[in-house]
């Protein structure tokens, strides 16, 4: 094909190919510096619309695993503190079924109200852990202790009333949990001179009121003892509530860390380089550029003039 | 029969003939390197005595040697007009290409530091909030992210507006339009047209004495060239000599004179600048000639600031912003207003709703004129966390632990808002970015299909016009061959005229 080459036609030729060269150099050195496919959506849309909700899913699952976290080390502390009362719980019974027993004196009666006495001030203090600032047993009353002694032998329950008290955390999308159970349920109350009473708390001070009296009554007494395993059983059937729901827990973070890893392969694949590639590409590129440079250096110089 | 001297004068003019071609081939190789420099070439021709007479026998027509009848360059007016009109698209894709990176890089979400890394972390931050509401630190937490996401609106705001101000000027501020692209370039256009319409006068001037003003065609051609990339010019040549120049059928320079202005006035929020024509005395020709630019670097400084909604422009993304200010405070605001905050004055704190402050506000502390640029946290919010309602409407007043709202702000992040057109916020912003970055790609791909033709056919157009050495240095031997030949001839001439006189004295 014939043509008319001039000097600048080849001048300007030989320019064109070497900023192409060098272009595709840099975008190279670009990729493996960066360790990324592209820098801009425009580059590869498609490719950035996968990386953009990948960041979306990750930053959920960020979220949801630390609430997982957190809900976690809060039924942990409540767990813990219900475990602390249980000797407290099986030596009360102890005493209550001695106390029935005929021998038992008036003294004795009196030193076995005391240790009574005790673990009722135990669970009262164990009602009021706390788990940072939040004292966990009063629903959702946190700020203030939910336990308290306004009357002297009283423990007055002042939290959330049980059915009113959740707190809830999502730990997936649109679901959340209950983390926590309120005193009253658990526990229990005695005051307003035993016009509120329930659970363990008020069973016990009923028992340890009749172990006071100059004249117990030993049917209330086993009456009260009967109420006790109710009692019982409702703080072993609490403990195995908190210890499904850190199973449940556990299961989701599992979900969410698998998750995780396959999101973070899907981006992975949308945006990261495949090294060895571009380190080839990037030699064989700069060898491109090597000849270019030598051959243009050849053309560029002859004439006719360099014959005459 | 011819006069005895005769053989001299032919001998003379071709030795003067042969001088002038090796000053051309001089000249060219002078100019090998200048740009826009078309090389030159002698039209000869044999000179004849050009005695006609009517009667048949009496017409002689005796060749008298040669003469260059004119230097002409080599030009090829097609192929010009063609690279003309590819440059203008050129010229209007770089431009368009160049400022949609800028606004990929202003909008930048890939990275994951963008407007979606803010949201993420403000739902985030409420998340935590709702499992212990009446920590102070938590609260705070909140308060920064959410000043961190406003942040993040207003300053990506500004830069587009500031992007836009750079092109168009601020239409509210007229006097920014002096160092904007549209006027630099519409006063550069001005100044090109005038120099085209003096160099056309000059040229006429010349052309009717007989010269041919090669230096002025080619000044003229590179000025056309150069007018080509601002707008989609119409160049017609005229048989005088002049150029006529006109813009969709409004004509620009006439002959030596400029008859078409364009002058730059402030418009409105869709087109902040608008362009105009003017005659020379001010009166207006075409009262917006947006319509007529739709190539050229001009018209894609003119899209690119516009309003158009079938293209990418600066305009729409600022929008897409405001629409998101907008429904997202909403949305929190709606729901901070229906819950309740703690009275941390009272003793102990209490939850309460006397004063229910609005979460996200304007600079005026209300919500009446939200946008990108015009979002704030509230400062009593700021001032005091605990006036965020993360409490339920329905808890007790000393119920603080209960962060049953803060929970629903959360859970925005999977609401989807009618007014984002039925998409989440974070979904919104992708579908925003992937619509300028397609938009962007096709302005790419057409940016490099448009360098490759122009490249071609500036190969081309140099190939017509361009100063090849070989062939000056063979033309060079070839006159200086037929200057030694002419000389020889003056002197054999020469020679006999001697004999002749010899001969009488």
């Amino acid at each position: 094909m014939y043509q008319r080459i001039t000097n600048n036609y080849t001048n300007e030729s030989v320019l064109n190919n070497l900023y192409s060269n060098r272009s595709a150099l840099i975008e190279l050195q670009k990729q493996i510096a960066s360790g990324k496919k592209f820098e801009r959506t425009s580059e590869d849309v498609l490719s950035s619309i996968t990386i953009l909700s990948s960041n979306n899913s990750l930053g959920r699952l960020d979220s949801y695993l630390k609430n997982i976290e957190t809900a976690k080390l809060e039924i942990e502390t409540a767990n813990k503190a219900i475990l602390t009362s249980m000797d407290s719980i099986h030596k009360s019974r102890e005493l209550t079924v001695q106390a029935l027993n005929a021998t038992s004196g008036t003294e004795e009666l009196n030193m076995m109200a005391e240790q009574l006495e005790q673990v009722i001030e135990q669970l009262k203090d164990l009602g009021n852990t706390k788990y940072g600032t939040k004292y966990i047993f009063g629903g959702k009353e946190t700020g203030e202790p939910p336990y308290s002694s306004p009357v002297d032998g009283e423990i007055e329950y002042a939290g959330s009333t049980y059915g009113s008290h959740e707190r809830e955390i999502e730990i997936s999308e649109g679901i959340n949990i209950t983390v926590n159970i309120s005193g009253d349920a658990l526990f229990g109350y005695y005051y307003n001179s035993g016009a509120d009473d329930q659970g363990l708390i008020g069973t016990l001070s009923k028992i340890k009121e009749q172990m006071e009296s100059s004249s117990p009554d030993k049917d209330v007494i086993r009456d009260e003892l009967n109420n006790l395993d109710d009692d019982l059983t409702t703080v072993l059937s609490a403990q195995s509530t908190l210890g499904s729901l850190l199973s449940r827990l556990d299961i989701t973070e599992n979900i969410h860390k698998d998750n995780q890893i396959s999101i973070t392969d899907a981006k992975s694949g949308a945006q990261d380089i495949d090294f060895a590639k571009a380190i080839s590409d990037m030699q064989f590129q700069e060898a491109a550029l090597q000849a270019s440079l030598q051959v243009s250096a050849q053309i560029i110089k002859p004439s006719l003039l360099n014959y005459i | 029969m011819t006069s005895t001297l005769f053989g001299i004068y032919n001998a003379q003019r071709s030795l003067s003939l042969n001088q002038a071609v090796i000053d051309i081939i001089n000249n060219n190789i002078a100019n090998i390197n200048t740009p826009g420099y078309s090389k030159q070439r002698a039209e000869i021709a044999q000179l004849t005595s050009g005695s006609i007479s009517t009667i048949a026998e009496n017409a002689t027509q005796d060749s008298m040697g040669a003469v260059i009848e004119s230097i002409s360059r080599n030009r090829d007016a097609y192929l010009d007009t063609y690279y003309r009109n590819e440059k203008s698209d050129f010229s209007y894709y770089k431009e368009l290409n160049e400022n949609s990176l800028l606004i990929e890089d202003i909008v930048s979400e890939i990275d994951n530091t963008g407007i979606n890394s803010s949201l993420n972390e403000f739902y985030q931050s409420l998340s935590e909030l709702a499992s212990n509401s009446n920590d102070y630190v938590l609260r705070n937490n909140v308060v920064q992210k959410a000043i961190a996401l406003t942040t993040k609106l207003n300053t990506t705001y500004t830069q587009l507006e500031n992007l836009r101000e750079s092109l168009v000027g601020d239409y509210t501020q007229p006097n920014t339009l002096d160092s904007s692209k549209v006027k630099v370039i519409a006063d550069d256009i001005n100044d090109k047209l005038g120099s085209i319409a003096d160099i056309s006068n000059t040229i006429i001037i010349s052309s009717s004495q007989g010269n041919a003003p090669n230096y002025l065609l080619d000044q003229r051609d590179k000025l056309l060239d150069e007018i080509s990339e601002y707008i989609p010019v119409d160049i017609t040549e005229e048989t005088n000599g002049s150029v006529s120049i006109s813009l969709g059928g409004t004509l620009l320079v006439s002959g030596k004179t400029q008859t078409g202005f364009f002058s730059v006035t402030s418009g409105d929020i869709d087109n902040p600048a608008t362009l105009q024509i003017e005659n020379e005395s001010g009166g207006i020709i075409v009262s917006d000639a947006y319509s007529l630019v739709d190539s050229g670097q001009l018209g894609a400084v003119l899209e690119m600031a516009g309003s158009d909604s079938t293209k990418l422009t600066i305009k729409s993304v600022m929008d897409s912003l405001d629409t998101l200010a907008v429904e997202f405070s909403d949305a929190i605001n709606t729901l901070q207003l229906s819950g309740q905050y703690i009275d941390s004055t009272a003793s102990p704190p209490e939850l309460a709703t006397t004063v229910m402050y609005n979460f996200f506000v304007d600079d005026n502390g209300l919500t009446t004129d939200i946008s990108a640029k015009n979002i704030y946290v509230n400062s009593n919010i700021v001032d005091d966390p605990y006036f965020i309602a993360a409490a339920d409407a329905s808890s007790g007043s000393e119920e603080t632990g209960d962060g049953a709202n803060a929970l629903l702000m959360a859970q925005v992040r999977d609401d989807v808002l009618a007014g984002l057109g039925g998409a989440t916020a974070e979904q919104y912003i992708i579908n925003t970015v992937s619509d300028i970055g397609s938009k962007a790609s096709r302005i790419s791909t057409n940016y490099d299909i448009k360098n490759n033709i122009t490249q071609q056919l500036s190969l081309k157009r140099e190939s017509v016009i361009g100063v090849n050495l070989d062939e000056e240095m063979a033309d060079l031997i070839r006159f200086q061959r037929s200057y030694e030949a002419s000389a020889r001839i003056f002197s054999v001439v020469d020679q006999n005229i001697k004999i002749i006189l010899g001969m009488v004295g």
